[in-house]
């Protein structure tokens, strides 16, 4: 590591002094801290001194040691003065300096014109900032009041200087002044009382009752600390409301974990598929608005449930089962003999109304009315790999590209030309709702279905498209057109240009029909029907690219992709009048099975947690109350173009709900195996279990005699001794002691080893303890296994709960989940591409935890997580299925570290250009530990009176801005960050050329570095700025583990554990070891 | 809304969102003011939202029915004219104010008829899953629950909660998930204005106290904890135990309801027996009666009422043909281009705006303590859509409120960048929710709401 990269810029006054280095470390002396500036804490020569003081063990070093690192006696919390040794020596004469006579002076000629009463630049005050720095606010001002001093940064270049003589005296007066501060604050920094967020309580309450509700969904937003965690202390707030619910989730989830009473009905049912298959049987079919159902003939239903039905009521509920494709080009499903072909799934465009149509293609079972409404379920489904079908003659499909095969003459009608014909809307025949008004057929009540028939006769097999010139309508009219032909209909809802709904006529292209010669129909019209003046029918050439396509041989087309595999992902969803409110459940999973020998997959999930239509809603429509269980083949293409490998779909079945004991374990783990002739006996016992594993600490006799106390006196009031009981229970998990995290009790000086337990737990799983964390705790031995610990820990499946919520907050990937990308603009940018670029980081940091890299992996890394999807969507080839794993990256793919990851990328750009100074200020915020100050009220935006602004690049527009000289000061320090970014779009896809301009990501940073694009930027923050940024890192990591922010007298704990981080080669796990056997988390 | 029907408690918590699942909670208060029998200060302070569907006749500038019935008035200010739609208004014109020009911008893009979804929530359904929000009218009765029996009255035409996309209620708790309607006005009489209501008292009696036995074991614990903490943890604690507290009393007041008689009231001009597919008229007019006795028995301040559904679903369909003989659907209507459809449009939103008419002209008269209901309920009327299907410039007029701080009297134009959630800051606001915002708004109506 370099040091002094700012050495021109170093302040004269404060230079460092020689690196002392203790005997008993044996690094090189060239380590040392190098922050580069602006620099929070302390300056860096206290720093230094403190750190190198210190014997740190060097017990960091991979691989891990069996006892924590701390030395009883270096610990800097137990020392008599609780000074850290080195400290005093770094401003010897700064304490006799007097504030009134000797600094404010200085400091009124220096400081006060900007930082006044009358000026307040970057939100900072002086004149009245407490000199005494008798509070942690104030002496955090003052403490970024030196960092500016001794980085040079302040007084401004153009302004007034320092002399070195007074320079010398702020600098000793400030040091002197934050050391002092710094001791007399350090018992300030407490833990309070941590109430359990969101996802804790949801994990705690899953964990305790064995139940896999999402029960914190329904809770209020938790709010947001200073440094962004939600799991801190003083903003968790519990209202009346809270209470509310924990009540009503407590009373949901202790009535789903118990069984009271008979089992209950299990609803099963099984679908098959096949073609013909369903001929003479009954099943159900569902019409409406876009629906592409398939014909009862291709599937039959079976009711295997455990209700007794008469034959009559079991066919009423197979008419209530039907299938359902809509959202699906006919073109990519087919039913054959052995079931449903599902070519891969295309996504759905992200614009209203097609959002919500599902992919294409999706296969659902519909089932109205007929389903519970709580509990886990089941589907499974038997499948295999599939084919291509052959060619089908009888087609008709949407165009991939929405291009007329036919002009408009200048008549205003069909321009006449070979090959086409032309029928007029006058020559329509069979017209139901319809009237025709000068040549033009209009609809008459139109919300209701319109019709028209049109016969033509064909010269020869082949595929046609179909335009057709109509009247404009604005979106708002809902123009739509139903064509139907060759057994098949297709609904169009037109969205005309403005420019079109100025014209008298225009033409829509409707489709391409597959037909043999000879003499044919097709209908036109649907609910609100567009109308029409004239058809035309176009015969397509065999080498137009969906002839192409649609005479692919399929044996061809099947040999093409047989090295791929088709996977199945899961949904569960709600219909909707234009589609399905839909969410996928379960993973998703690859599909071996050879055609021919098909196996069963089963996917799990929760009624409650998806998105179900509301139960009870009274609604008797005939379109509502649909249940929607169904998947597509998701290994995702992205041009309909391509089949991908085709996926067969045998049967569907859905059971619900999902019992495989009864009763359920979650009930036997609350009522225990006991005898119940003595009844209070036996509660008393399940009550002590309750309580102990809800509590997460031992609770004594007098505890528990309460709440048995409290069940004798509301026992008679229920009907059954379970009733009964699950009234104490819930009363139990409505405790603070429950709800909270309790960790200390009034004198007691050091954290118990139950409490360190807890601590533990929640700090490397968002969860309570296991039984192991416990029995350590209870045994006393917890303390000489931590490291073990974090290392099992981290390797269980629970870590990433934590790995989950400390990046969401970390990294501020709630601004990706927010962000609204224009999908005008970024058309590919899907919800599934939204979806694995947060996995991707999610992946990314779990990697980094789980294989112990180096925290720099975080800054540049030379892989990616990735999975086929994302990697297509960013340009790299060889990925395949839809599992994330670490694919190597060159750095000219750009896509190593963070940095260069989506979530971060499209969370920090407004939707449609990348967004310079949002990605400047995350990094500098979380990367360097250094957030600039917020904008000043009233801020201007970027000019666009400047000459010329519509054609400069966001570059040039920002540097116009900082000319204005009001907002220079803070965007100097700013910009260049975000600049660095520019090649990588809004959706983080690289973008050498953005409006016709080459993008110039060339930049200088605020020390003077010049770096071109991210991989000098990347460079940069790890050859220069490596330890602010490992100190960002521990700072963030130390702020969620413990649940309060770093406060202003944690620095020389943070500065031991840079020290140990350092000396552990900046492992990501030595950050954590660091964290958990620092004296602040295991004592205090 | 709540409903204590004597449900098994799996039934009665599975039900659709908090309201029905904390009955005993927020659901009643006493007015301990009123007990003295001397009239507060302060008037009560209430609000109510009544929702036509598949928004109303606006015939373009130029159109010969633009004079007639274009549903807004064609100057903008205080001197605007009525067209034939909104005379029946003219005698509430000092208490009224036409709001033109305001939609949600979220919605804006979408179909009118799934915009209905978010009248109250401004919620956000473009993209990929439905992202409803909580509905206005419920963080309002989040905040009065505490005066009276009810937290609100959450009605409709066609009762329950619809389907995602095409809604038949208007109110949304606060986990976003659809409050469940009442419409049938009979059932609604007997819930809750008569005596007992529902549920038998003892059997409610018992529910109350079970809730309050387990307050008090949780609030004895707290409390033995809170003597062992620090000071901080045990100020923290402190939190918790005021949040106790406060569930306690709610849970006594709650009970103190059951003893207590309700404000006699004169039920003579009931009649809860109007089939909505048959008498329309009588039936909106019958539903209006009871929102009226509703406040003025205090039984609760907020009221949603959706006159009908999107698209063409449900009784308020057939209202045009049942009360005008036009033999065509309300959506139908709505989408029609032949000749003389504006009159048919125009006619239909002149007949329902004379049934708001109705409404205003009872909370006009029928006092409280107060005086005139009128003058301290806001009455929010209209669509959420001008036009078939376009989602801006919904049709709204704003009544009400005047002793509440609102200023009438005028027409107000506003273009897009005033987003229809300014509207509710103002109305809650004037309920006294102290809040500056409400999902996308950017402030109040300066022009209706006082500072």
């Amino acid at each position: 590591m370099a040091m002094g990269t700012r050495s021109g810029r170093e302040p004269a006054a404060a230079p460092p002094p020689p690196i002392r280095i203790t005997p008993a470390l044996a690094t090189p002396p060239a380590i040392a801290f190098n922050r580069g500036p602006p620099m929070r804490g302390l300056p860096s020569i206290v720093r230094r001194e403190i750190a190198l003081a210190l014997t740190v063990s060097t017990v960091f070093a991979a691989p891990a040691p069996a006892t924590a690192p701390w030395p009883a006696s270096q610990d800097p919390g137990k020392h008599e003065s609780g000074q850290a040794p080195g400290a005093a020596v770094a401003s010897p004469t700064g304490a006799a300096i007097d504030f009134h006579s000797q600094i404010r002076p200085l400091l009124e000629n220096h400081c006060y014109r900007c930082h006044g009463e009358r000026k307040q630049k970057a939100d900072v005050r002086l004149d009245d900032l407490d000199h005494t720095m008798a509070t942690g606010a104030a002496a955090e001002g003052w403490r970024s009041a030196l960092d500016m001093i001794n980085s040079g940064e302040m007084p401004p270049e153009d302004a007034r200087q320092f002399s070195d003589a007074e320079r010398r005296l702020v600098v000793d007066w400030l040091t002197a002044g934050l050391e002092a501060a710094a001791e007399r604050q350090k018992g300030d920094r407490r833990v309070v009382m941590r109430r359990l967020t969101r996802a804790q309580y949801s994990h705690a309450l899953q964990d305790l009752l064995g139940v896999a509700i999402d029960f914190g969904r329904d809770l209020p937003a938790d709010a947001k600390s200073e440094m962004g965690f939600t799991n801190n202390g003083e903003v968790l707030q519990a209202s009346s409301l809270h209470l509310d619910y924990y009540r009503d989730i407590a009373r949901r989830g202790i009535e789903q974990a118990i069984a009271t009473g008979d089992r209950p009905e299990v609803t099963r049912y099984r679908v098959e598929f096949g073609k013909g298959k369903g001929k003479g049987m009954v099943a159900g079919k569902t019409g409406g608005y876009q629906s592409v159902p398939l014909s009862p003939d291709d599937f039959t239903v079976e009711v295997l449930g455990d209700a007794q039905l008469t034959e009559e009521e079991r066919l009423a509920v197979q008419r209530r089962i039907s299938v359902g494709l809509r959202g699906s080009g006919q073109d990519r499903f087919r039913a054959v003999d052995e079931g449903m072909v599902l070519l891969s799934a295309v996504p759905h465009r992200e614009k209203v109304p097609k959002s919500w149509q599902g992919p294409s293609p999706n296969l659902k079972l519909e089932m109205q009315r007929c389903w519970p409404e709580q509990g886990d379920f089941v589907m499974r489904v038997r499948a295999s790999r599939g084919y291509v079908p052959p060619l089908r003659m009888q087609l008709l499909v949407a165009l991939d590209e929405p291009v007329p095969a036919v002009k408009m003459a200048d008549d205003g009608f069909f321009q006449r030309q070979k090959g086409t014909i032309i029928t007029g809307g006058d020559k329509s025949t069979r017209r139901k709702n319809v009237r025709l008004e000068g040549g033009t057929i209009l609809p008459v009540d139109v919300p209701k279905p319109a019709q028209a028939l049109i016969s033509f006769t064909l010269p020869a097999d082949g595929f046609y498209q179909v335009d057709l010139l109509h009247p404009p309508q604005p979106p708002s009219a809902m123009p739509s057109v139903r064509l139907s032909a060759a057994g098949h209909h297709l609904d169009q809802r037109l969205e005309l240009s403005a420019e079109q709904l100025e014209q008298e006529r225009v033409i829509t292209p409707l489709g391409v029909l597959g037909l043999r010669r000879g003499r044919h129909s097709l209908k036109l019209g649907g609910p609100f029907f567009v109308g029409f003046t004239e058809i035309a029918i176009t015969r397509l050439p065999t080498e137009h690219p969906i002839v192409q396509r649609l005479t692919a041989r399929s044996e061809r087309q099947t040999d093409a992709v047989k090295h791929l595999v088709p996977a199945i992902r899961a949904l569960v969803g709600t219909r909707t009048d234009d589609g399905m409110d839909y969410q996928a459940f379960g993973a998703p999973q690859e599909v071996h099975a050879p055609l021919g020998e098909p196996a069963t997959y089963e996917f799990f999930g929760r009624l409650e947690n998806l998105p179900i239509p509301a139960p009870d809603s009274g609604d008797t429509e005939i379109l509502s109350g649909f249940l929607l269980l169904g998947l597509w083949n998701d290994h995702l293409v992205k041009h309909r173009d391509e089949t991908g490998p085709p996926l067969l779909v045998e049967a569907i079945e859905f059971e619900a709900p999902y019992l495989p004991h009864w009763p359920p374990q979650s009930h036997t783990d609350i009522f225990v195996e006991g005898d119940r002739a003595d009844l209070p006996a036996y509660t008393r016992k399940v009550l002590r279990k309750f309580l102990e594993r809800a509590f997460r600490q031992a609770v004594d006799d007098a505890e528990v005699d309460r709440y048995l106390a409290f069940w004798q006196s509301i026992r008679a009031d229920f009907d059954t001794y379970e009733d009964g009981v699950a009234e104490v229970l819930i009363a139990i998990l409505c405790s603070p002691r429950f709800l909270f995290l309790v960790e200390f009790e009034e004198h007691q000086e050091e954290l118990s080893d139950t409490a360190l337990a807890n601590r533990l737990a929640f700090f490397l799983w968002n969860s309570p303890p296991d039984g192991k964390l416990r029995e350590l705790a209870r045994t006393g031995r917890l303390r000489d296994e931590l490291l073990p610990q974090i290392d099992r820990m981290l390797e269980d499946d629970k870590a990433w709960r934590f790995v989950r919520a400390f990046s969401y907050e970390w990294l501020r990937l709630d601004r990706h989940a927010e962000m609204t990308i224009n999908v005008d603009r970024h058309k590919d940018y899907t919800r599934f591409v939204k979806r694995d670029m947060a996995e991707e980081t999610y992946h990314f940091v779990h990697r980094a935890l789980h294989e112990d890299l180096s925290m720099f992996t975080l800054i540049d890394s030379d892989f990616a997580m990735l999975n086929q999807n994302l990697a297509e969507f960013y340009g790299i080839d060889g990925v395949m299925g839809a599992h994330f794993r670490p694919v190597p990256v060159t750095p000219d793919q750009r896509r190593g570290g963070l940095l260069a990851q989506g979530a971060f990328l499209v969370g920090h750009s407004d939707g449609s250009e990348p967004h310079p100074i949002k990605r400047a200020v995350w990094i500098k915020e979380k990367f360097l530990g250094d957030p600039p100050p917020p904008p000043p009220p009233n801020v201007p935006d970027l000019d666009p009176d400047t000459p010329g602004f519509e054609k400069m690049t966001l570059k040039q527009q920002l540097e116009a801005h900082r000319d204005n000289p009001s907002c220079r000061d803070c965007h100097a320090g700013i910009d260049p960050f975000g600049v660095a970014f520019e090649r990588l779009s809004a959706v983080g896809r690289f973008e050498p050329e953005r409006r016709g301009l080459t993008i110039d990501a060339a930049t200088t940073l605020p020390d003077g570095t010049a770096v071109d694009g991210i991989q000098g930027l990347q460079r940069y923050l790890q050859t220069e700025r490596g330890d602010d940024f490992a100190r960002a890192l521990i700072e963030h990591l130390f702020a969620y583990a413990m649940g309060r922010d770093v406060h202003f007298a944690d620095e020389s704990d943070i500065d031991q554990m840079l020290w140990q981080v350092k000396l552990a080669g900046y492992r990501m796990r030595s950050v954590i070891r660091c964290i958990v056997t620092s004296p602040s988390f295991t004592r205090r | 809304m709540t409903s204590f029907n004597p449900l098994d408690r799996r039934t009665f918590l599975r039900g659709a969102g908090v309201s029905v699942a904390l009955p005993w909670l927020e659901a009643m208060t006493p007015r301990p003011e009123r007990e003295t029998g001397t009239p507060r200060r302060e008037p009560m302070r209430r609000m109510c939202f009544v929702y036509f569907p598949n928004g109303a006749a606006m015939p373009k500038e130029g159109d010969e029915k633009w004079g007639h019935w274009r549903w807004f008035p064609h100057a903008a200010g205080r001197d605007y004219e009525f067209t034939k739609v909104l005379e029946c208004l003219a005698p509430f014109r000092e208490k009224l104010s036409l709001l033109g020009g305001l939609s949600h911008p979220l919605s804006r893009q979408l179909l009118g008829h799934l915009a209905g979804d978010t009248w109250l929530t401004a919620g956000d359904m473009r993209g990929d899953v439905y992202k409803n929000r909580v509905s206005v009218d419920q963080v309002a009765a989040r905040h009065l629950a505490k005066h009276t029996r009810y937290p609100s009255l959450v009605l409709s035409t066609d009762g329950g909660v619809g389907y995602k996309s095409r809604v038949s209620t208007l109110s949304f708790d606060h986990s976003a998930r659809p409050i469940p309607s009442e419409h049938r006005q009979r059932l609604i009489f007997e819930r809750y204005f008569a005596p007992g209501g529902g549920a038998s008292t003892a059997e409610r009696r018992a529910q109350l106290q079970r809730g309050r036995k387990i307050v008090d074991l949780v609030l004895e614990d707290s409390k033995r904890l809170q003597g062992k903490l620090g000071k901080h943890d045990a100020d923290k604690l402190g939190e918790y135990l005021a949040s106790l507290d406060s569930v306690e009393q709610q849970i006594r007041r709650n009970e103190s309801w059951l003893d207590k008689p309700r404000k006699p009231f004169d039920k003579s001009h009931l009649d809860l027996d109007v089939a909505a597919n048959v008498d329309p008229k009588g039936y909106l007019r019958a539903m209006f009666d009871l929102m009226v006795l509703g406040f003025q028995t205090d039984l609760t301040r907020v009221m949603t009422y959706m006159t009908g559904r999107e698209d063409g679903m449900g009784f308020a369909d057939k209202f045009p043909e049942r009360a005008l003989g036009i033999k065509r659907g309300h959506h139908t209507i709505s989408h029609d281009q032949h000749e003389g459809h504006w009159d048919q449009w125009g006619r239909y939103d002149q007949w329902h705006a004379q049934q708001f008419a109705y409404f205003l002209e009872r909370l006009n008269t029928v006092e409280d303590e107060h005086g005139k209901l009128l003058d301290t309920t806001m009455v929010l009327y209209g669509s959420c859509c001008s036009t078939t299907h376009n989602a801006r410039n919904y049709p709204l007029a704003l009544a009400g409120g005047n002793k509440l701080g609102l200023k009438h009297g005028a027409y107000h134009k506003y273009d897009e960048s005033t987003p229809f959630c300014n509207v509710f800051v103002g109305m809650l606001n004037a309920v006294g929710v102290k809040t500056e915002s409400f999902a996308d708004s950017t402030g109040t109506l300066p022009e209706v709401f006082s500072a």
